[in-house]
C-alpha cells in the first residue's frame, strides 16, 4: 500500500514538474501552436464572429457538474475557457447568456463575468448574464432549453458536464458545439451536435482558448505522460504475463 | 494580500489532501479528513444557495418580461409551494408522492423525447456527414450490434453473438479505458494547475 | 515618445512610425509631425510673423456659391432656390476668379423662404449660423491657401503665422544645430476607446490618454529652442476635440511676406512619405520648400527626441519592429551632417531617403466639411468588401480580406514591413482558414436548402410516430406469453452467486445514486437485485447520494416488500466523491447522531459496526457509470475481503464496471437485459405486458433507428458516387 502510495506520488510530481519546465523552457506561442487543429474550435469562432456580425446572442452552458465530484475537472476548464470566450464575445453587441445547474460554478462564473465587464467598461450590458437555469441533469436541460429558445438565440456552446440529456439540449440553437467529459453525454453530443469533443479533447480547451501558458504547458506535460504510460502498459502487459502469469 | 490569501488556502489545503492521499502521514491524515469534512459541509450549503439563485434566475427573466415568463412564475410558484410544503409536511408519504407522480414521470418523459432526438438527430448526421466508408463501417456495426440484441429472443443467424461478443469484449473495452486514462491525465493536470495557483477559478 | 498611435477612424493602434492606419488606410493623426526638426534655438519673435486681423467677414458673400448655397439649405431644411450672388466681396488673400454668373437675390418674386427664411435678406441671419459662415469662410480661405502651390521661395502659411519665429527662420537660413524636444499637455481627457478589448489584450503598457485639442490649451514647447515659442491661434484651435461643443477655428490667414526659409522648414508636397523619410528628423533639401505642416489633432506627438543623450535609431531597428523611434537623438554634429546635402546623397545610398518634410494636410473631419468645388476630384477611398457572413458585399465592413493572401504567405513570412504581433498574426491565420473554408464550401444556401428533404420539426415527428407505431404494434400484435430471454452477462451471473452466498440476517449497504429520469430502466435492475438478496432477509443500512435518493431508496425497498424494522435510512450525503471517501473511511462521522429522534446506529443489528469493513455486500444503485467508478475507487481501498461491491443500474455503466470485474467489482445486473434474464433463471414474477413492451419493442426500436440511419447512409453514398 505504502510502495503504491509512492509510486502515486512520483508520478505526481513528475507530472507537476513536467508543466513546470514547459511552462518556462518553451515560449507560450510555440506552446500553442504545436497544438493540432480541432474542428470544434476552429469552428466556434467562425460561428462566434459570424454570429456576433449578424447580431444575434449567444449561449455558454458550464454543465449541471459541480466542483466537488467527478465533473469538477470539466467544470474548471469549462470556466477558464469561457472567460477566454466571453473576451472574444465581448465585441459583439449581444452579451452572451451562460449557464450552470450547480450553485457553485454559478458563483464562479459571474466572478468571470464581472471581471470581463470591468476590464472591458461594459459592466451595464454585461450583469446578470449569469443563470441558474435548473438543477441535476434533466432540470437543468429542461431550463437551459427554454432559456435561449425565448431568446433566438443562434450560437450554444455546452462546455462542461453533461449526459444524456446533452442530446436533447442540442436542440436550443441553430448552431450547437458539445464538449463533455461524460463518456454517454460525448456520445450523444458526437451524433446531437454540429461539432463536438471526443475523450480529453475537452479538458484541453483551456489551451485551445489561449486561457492562459500554463494550460498550454500542462497539454504538453500530459503528452508526455501519455507516452510514458503507453510505454509502461506495452512493456508491463509482457512482464506482467511472464511474472505473474496473467490470462482471461 | 487581498488575491494572495484565496490562494494560499487553495494551495495549502489542496497540497495536504493530496500528500496525505499517497503518503498517510499520521499528523497531516487528521487534517485531511477534517477539510473533507468542511468541504462535504459547504456542499450542503452551495446546494441551498443553488435553490435561492435559481430562483433569483427566474425573477430576474420575469422581471425582464422575457419570452415564456409566464411559465417562469409557474416555476417560482412551483418550486417554492414544494419547499413549503416538504418543510411542513416531510413524511415519506408526500415525498413518495411527489417522486411517484411527479418526478419520475417527467424525468421518464424527457428521456422518451431524448430517444425521439437521438433517433432523427442521428439520422440527419448521417445524412449530412455520413456517406463515407467510416460511417458505413460504424454503421455496420451498429446494425449488427442490434440484430444480436433483437435476435437474442428469437433469430437463426448466431454468428451475430460471436461478432458482438468480440466487439464489447475487446473493442468497447479497450476503447473505454483509452479515453479513461486520457481523461484522467486530463483531471490530473487539471488539478496541478489549480495546485500551483496556475489556474484561479476563485479570483475576483 | 509615444510608441504607438490610435488612428482617429477606426481606433487601432499602430506604431508611431507609421503615416496610414494599418487597419483602414485612414491618416493617422500625427502623420510624421513628430519628426519635424525642432525650431532653431534662438528665441524668436513670433509675433512678427502675424498678420493682423482681417476685417470681418461679409457672411452674404458665401451665397455666391451654389454649391454652400445647396448645402445649407439642407441643413436648414427649406427648399433650394437659386439666389443671387451679393457684392464682390473676397476673403484676404483669396484668387479672383471668374464670378459665375448667379441671379441676383433681390428678385421681383421673392419666394417664401426668403421672406421668413434665414437666408432672406430682411431676415436677420441667427448668430450662430453667422459664426459658421464665418468659419466656413475662413476654412475656405485657409484651404485655398493650403492648397495654392507655394513658389519656391514662398514661406508656408503656418509657418508665417507661428508666433515668435525667428528672422533666420523666416529668412530659411535657420541652421538646426539641436533638435528640440515637443511636449504636449500634461493633462488630457480620456477619449472613449472604441476597442477596449485590443487594450486588454496588447503587451505594449496603455498609452496616456490623450488630449483632442493639445494646442489650445498650452504653447508649443519646443525645448532647448525658442523660449517663448507659441503657435498662432489658428494652430492651436484647428486641433479637434470630438467632445468639445465647438471647436475655434484660426483666425489668421494668409501667407507670410517672406522669401527664403531655412532648408529645414523646406519641402515638396507629397502624397505619402515614405517610412524612411520619416525616420530622420531633419528638414528639406536647399531649394525646396518646405510645404506647410498640418495641425497637431487629438495625439501629442514628440518632435524630436528630448536629449542629446538619446541614441539614434536606426532604420534597422525600426524593420525589426521596436517601437524607438521615439527615440531618436541625433547630436549637433550628425545632424549637421545630416542637413548638408552632399552628405545626405552619399549617405542615402540606394533607398533613398525622403528628405523633405511631409506635407501638411488638413485633418479629416475639416476636410469633410469642405464642400466640393467645381472641377475638383476628390478621389474616394479604396473600399474593401466583406466576402463572407451577413455583410458580404458590403464594403468598409473588414478591411483585410483582401489584403490577407497578400499579407501572410504560406510560409508566414510578411511582404509588408509591418510590425505584426504574433497575437495578430494568428488572427491573420484565423481569417485565411474562414476564407479558405468559404471557398472550398461547397453550393450555396439554396443548395444546402435543396439538401435538406423536410425541415427539422417534421423529422421529429416522423420519427417520433414511426417509434410510438413501433411500441403500439408490439403491444398490440406482439407476443402474449413470455418470451424466451438470453443467458444473464457474465457480471449477472457472479451478482446471483453472490446473492446466494450471502450470510443470514447479514449487513447491506445499499447506496440509491440514480436521478428518477432513469427509473424505467433501473428499477427493473435494483428490483430484481433486491429480490435476489432477500430471501436471505438481510438488515438494509440506506445512503443517498442525491437529494431524492432516500425516498426512491424506500420506494423500491417497499415494492420488494422489506418492512420497515429491517432498514435504517442513515441520510443523504452531499459531496459526490468527498463525500464517498468519507463514508468509506468513516461512516460514522459521515452521518453524525440528529439533533432530534433518535440516532439511526442505535439499531441493535448495528452495535459494534465500525465501517464498512463490517458489511457483507454493498449495493450500489447508479445510472452513470462515471459514478459507478468512483464508488469503486473510494471505497475498496476500505472493504474487508468479505465484502463484496456489486452494483445494479443502467446498461451504460456495464463498459466501465467490466475491467473491475472481479478484482474489485464482485457482479453487477446492468439494465433490462440483465434483469429480465436474472429474473428468468429464477423464475420472479414479472407483469407480462411490461416485459413485452420493454423487452421487445426496445430492440425493436434500436433496430428500426439504426436500420434506418444505414439505409439513408447507402443512399448518400450512391448519390455521391452518382455525382461524381
Amino acid at each position: 500500500m505504502f510502495l503504491a502510495g509512492l509510486v502515486g506520488f512520483a508520478f505526481v510530481m513528475l507530472f507537476g514538474g513536467l508543466i513546470v519546465l514547459a511552462r518556462f523552457a518553451f515560449h507560450t506561442e510555440d506552446l500553442f501552436e504545436r497544438l493540432r487543429d480541432i474542428p470544434l474550435f476552429s469552428g466556434l469562432y467562425e460561428g462566434l464572429a459570424l454570429t456576433m456580425e449578424a447580431g444575434w446572442p449567444i449561449h455558454y452552458a458550464l454543465g449541471w457538474g459541480s466542483l466537488w465530484g467527478e465533473a469538477g475537472g470539466s467544470a474548471l476548464v469549462s470556466l477558464r475557457a469561457f472567460q477566454a470566450i466571453g473576451q472574444f464575445a465581448m465585441r459583439g453587441d449581444q452579451p452572451p447568456d451562460a449557464s450552470s445547474g450547480d450553485g457553485l460554478v454559478y458563483m464562479l462564473g459571474s466572478n468571470v463575468l464581472n471581471r470581463l465587464a470591468r476590464e472591458q467598461y461594459t459592466a451595464e450590458r454585461w450583469l446578470d448574464r449569469m443563470y441558474v437555469t435548473g438543477f441535476q441533469p434533466w432540470g437543468y436541460a429542461a431550463g437551459t432549453l427554454a432559456f435561449p429558445l425565448a431568446r433566438d438565440t443562434e450560437l450554444a456552446l455546452l462546455l462542461g458536464h453533461f449526459g444524456a440529456e446533452g442530446g436533447w439540449m442540442a436542440e436550443m440553437a441553430p448552431r450547437v458545439f458539445g464538449a463533455t467529459d461524460d463518456l454517454v453525454g460525448q456520445a450523444v453530443l458526437y451524433a446531437t451536435c454540429d461539432e463536438a469533443l471526443v475523450g480529453e479533447e475537452v479538458l484541453a480547451a483551456g489551451a485551445y482558448t489561449r486561457a492562459g501558458p500554463a494550460h498550454g504547458a500542462s497539454l504538453w506535460a500530459q503528452d508526455v505522460m501519455r507516452w510514458l504510460l503507453i510505454l509502461t502498459l506495452f512493456l508491463g502487459a509482457p512482464l506482467y504475463v511472464v511474472l505473474v502469469g496473467g490470462g482471461g | 494580500m487581498r488575491r494572495s490569501f484565496p490562494i494560499a488556502v487553495a494551495v495549502g489545503v489542496g497540497s495536504i489532501v493530496l500528500m496525505t492521499w499517497f503518503l498517510p502521514l499520521p499528523v497531516l491524515e487528521g487534517l485531511r479528513w477534517m477539510f473533507l469534512d468542511w468541504s462535504v459541509l459547504l456542499t450542503g450549503v452551495a446546494l441551498v444557495m443553488a435553490f435561492f439563485y435559481f430562483l433569483h434566475t427566474q425573477w430576474r427573466l420575469i422581471r425582464r418580461r422575457q419570452n415564456g415568463w409566464g411559465y417562469r412564475i409557474l416555476v417560482v410558484l412551483t418550486a417554492t409551494g414544494t419547499f413549503a410544503w416538504m418543510m411542513f409536511d416531510p413524511t415519506p408519504r408526500t415525498a413518495s408522492w411527489m417522486m411517484t407522480y411527479v418526478l419520475i414521470p417527467g424525468g421518464v418523459s424527457l428521456l422518451g423525447l431524448l430517444a425521439v432526438v437521438l433517433t432523427y438527430r442521428g439520422l440527419w448526421m448521417v445524412f449530412q456527414r455520413g456517406g463515407g466508408w467510416g460511417w458505413l463501417f460504424f454503421l455496420t456495426v451498429a446494425v449488427v450490434l442490434a440484430v444480436d440484441t433483437f435476435q437474442a429472443t428469437q433469430g437463426p443467424l448466431p454468428w451475430t453473438s460471436v461478432v458482438s461478443g468480440w466487439l464489447e469484449g475487446v473493442v468497447v473495452r479497450a476503447g473505454v479505458r483509452g479515453l479513461l486514462l486520457g481523461m484522467a491525465l486530463g483531471f490530473v493536470a487539471t488539478g496541478l494547475r489549480v495546485l500551483s495557483g496556475a489556474d484561479r477559478p476563485f479570483e475576483e | 515618445m509615444k510608441e504607438y498611435v490610435r488612428c482617429s477612424r477606426c481606433g487601432e493602434q499602430n506604431p508611431a512610425f507609421r503615416k496610414t492606419c494599418e487597419w483602414c488606410g485612414a491618416r493617422l493623426p500625427h502623420s510624421g509631425d513628430e519628426y519635424l526638426p525642432s525650431g532653431p534655438e534662438e528665441e524668436q519673435d513670433m509675433d512678427a510673423l502675424v498678420e493682423p486681423e482681417p476685417e470681418a467677414f461679409d457672411t452674404s458673400r458665401l451665397l455666391e456659391d451654389e454649391s454652400l448655397r445647396r448645402w445649407l439649405n439642407e441643413v436648414l431644411g427649406e427648399e433650394f432656390v437659386d439666389a443671387s450672388a451679393p457684392s464682390d466681396v473676397q476673403a484676404p488673400g483669396e484668387e479672383t476668379e471668374e464670378e459665375p454668373a448667379e441671379v441676383p437675390l433681390e428678385t421681383t418674386e421673392p419666394a417664401p423662404w426668403e421672406e421668413t427664411g434665414p437666408l432672406s435678406e430682411e431676415a436677420p441671419l441667427p448668430e450662430d449660423l453667422q459664426e459658421t459662415l464665418a468659419t466656413l469662410a475662413e476654412q475656405a480661405a485657409v484651404e485655398e491657401e493650403a492648397e495654392a502651390p507655394a513658389p519656391e521661395d514662398e514661406v508656408p502659411p503656418w509657418l508665417v503665422e507661428a508666433p515668435e519665429a525667428s528672422p533666420e527662420m523666416a529668412a530659411g537660413t535657420q541652421d538646426i544645430s539641436e533638435p528640440v524636444p515637443f511636449e504636449g499637455p500634461s493633462e488630457a481627457p480620456a477619449p472613449p476607446a472604441p476597442f477596449p478589448e485590443e487594450d486588454a489584450r496588447e503587451e505594449t503598457p496603455a498609452e496616456a490618454p490623450v488630449s483632442a485639442e493639445p494646442f489650445a490649451q498650452e504653447p508649443l514647447d519646443l525645448g532647448e529652442g525658442p523660449q517663448e515659442t507659441e503657435l498662432p491661434p489658428w494652430l492651436l484651435e484647428e486641433a479637434p476635440e470630438p467632445e468639445a461643443e465647438e471647436a475655434p477655428l484660426p483666425e489668421a490667414e494668409g501667407p507670410p511676406e517672406t522669401e527664403e526659409l531655412p532648408p529645414w522648414l523646406r519641402s515638396e508636397k507629397e502624397e505619402e512619405p515614405s517610412l524612411e523619410e520619416t525616420l530622420l528628423p531633419f528638414g528639406p533639401e536647399e531649394g525646396e520648400t518646405a510645404a506647410p505642416t498640418p495641425p497637431m489633432e487629438d495625439e501629442t506627438p514628440t518632435v524630436a527626441p528630448e536629449s542629446d543623450e538619446e541614441a539614434e535609431a536606426p532604420v534597422e531597428e525600426a524593420e525589426e519592429g521596436g517601437p524607438i523611434f521615439g527615440e531618436m537623438a541625433l547630436d549637433e554634429q550628425e545632424l549637421a551632417s545630416l542637413l548638408d546635402e552632399t552628405a545626405f546623397k552619399e549617405e542615402a545610398g540606394e533607398e533613398a531617403v525622403a528628405e523633405e518634410l511631409a506635407p501638411g494636410e488638413l485633418p479629416d473631419w475639416l476636410s469633410a466639411l469642405r464642400p466640393e468645388e467645381e472641377g475638383e476630384q476628390v478621389a474616394p477611398p479604396v473600399a474593401e468588401s466583406e466576402l463572407a457572413g451577413p455583410l458580404a458585399g458590403i464594403p468598409d465592413v473588414l478591411p483585410v480580406e483582401a489584403r490577407l493572401a497578400d499579407m501572410v504567405q504560406k510560409e508566414g513570412r510578411p511582404v509588408l514591413k509591418l510590425l505584426v504581433r504574433k497575437e495578430e498574426q494568428q488572427w491573420a491565420r484565423w481569417l485565411q482558414h474562414w476564407i479558405r473554408q468559404e471557398e472550398a464550401r461547397e453550393g450555396t444556401e439554396e443548395d444546402v436548402a435543396v439538401a435538406r428533404p423536410m425541415p427539422y420539426w417534421l423529422w421529429r415527428v416522423v420519427v417520433g410516430l414511426l417509434l410510438l407505431a413501433v411500441l403500439a404494434l408490439v403491444l398490440v400484435f406482439g407476443p402474449q406469453g413470455r418470451v424466451a430471454s438470453p443467458p444473464p452477462s457474465r457480471g449477472a451471473q457472479a451478482f446471483l452467486v453472490v446473492a446466494q452466498g450471502l450470510p443470514e440476517q447479514a449487513v447491506v449497504l445499499l447506496a440509491v445514486d440514480y436521478n428518477p429520469a432513469w427509473a424505467s430502466e433501473v428499477n427493473h435492475s435494483a428490483r430484481t437485485a433486491l429480490r435476489l438478496v432477500e430471501p436471505k432477509s438481510p438488515h438494509y443500512l440506506v445512503v443517498a447520494t442525491q437529494p431524492y435518493g432516500l425516498t426512491l431508496a424506500q420506494d423500491l425497498l417497499q415494492s420488494v416488500g422489506v418492512p420497515p424494522e429491517r432498514y435504517t435510512l442513515l441520510g443523504y450525503l452531499p459531496g459526490d466523491r468527498l463525500a464517498l471517501a468519507l463514508l468509506a473511511r468513516w461512516p460514522r462521522a459521515a452521518f453524525p447522531p440528529p439533533v432530534q429522534g433518535e440516532s439511526p446506529w442505535n439499531q441493535p443489528y448495528l452495535a459494534g459496526w465500525a465501517g464498512l469493513e463490517d458489511a457483507a455486500l454493498v449495493l450500489v444503485v447508479t445510472d452513470q457509470a462515471t459514478r459507478a467508478r468512483d464508488w469503486i475507487e473510494q471505497l475498496t481501498p476500505y472493504l474487508a475481503e468479505g465484502t463484496a461491491l456489486a452494483f445494479a443500474g443502467s446498461l451504460q455503466i456495464v463498459p466501465v464496471l467490466e475491467p473491475y470485474f472481479d478484482s474489485q467489482v464482485q457482479g453487477w445486473i446492468g439494465g433490462m437485459m440483465d434483469a429480465a434474464a436474472l429474473a428468468s433463471q429464477t423464475q420472479m414474477e414479472i407483469p407480462l405486458n411490461l416485459w413485452t413492451a420493454w423487452w421487445v419493442s426496445w430492440p425493436l426500436g434500436l433496430f428500426l433507428g439504426v436500420f434506418s440511419a444505414l439505409t439513408l447512409a447507402v443512399v448518400k453514398r450512391i448519390r455521391q458516387g452518382e455525382e461524381a
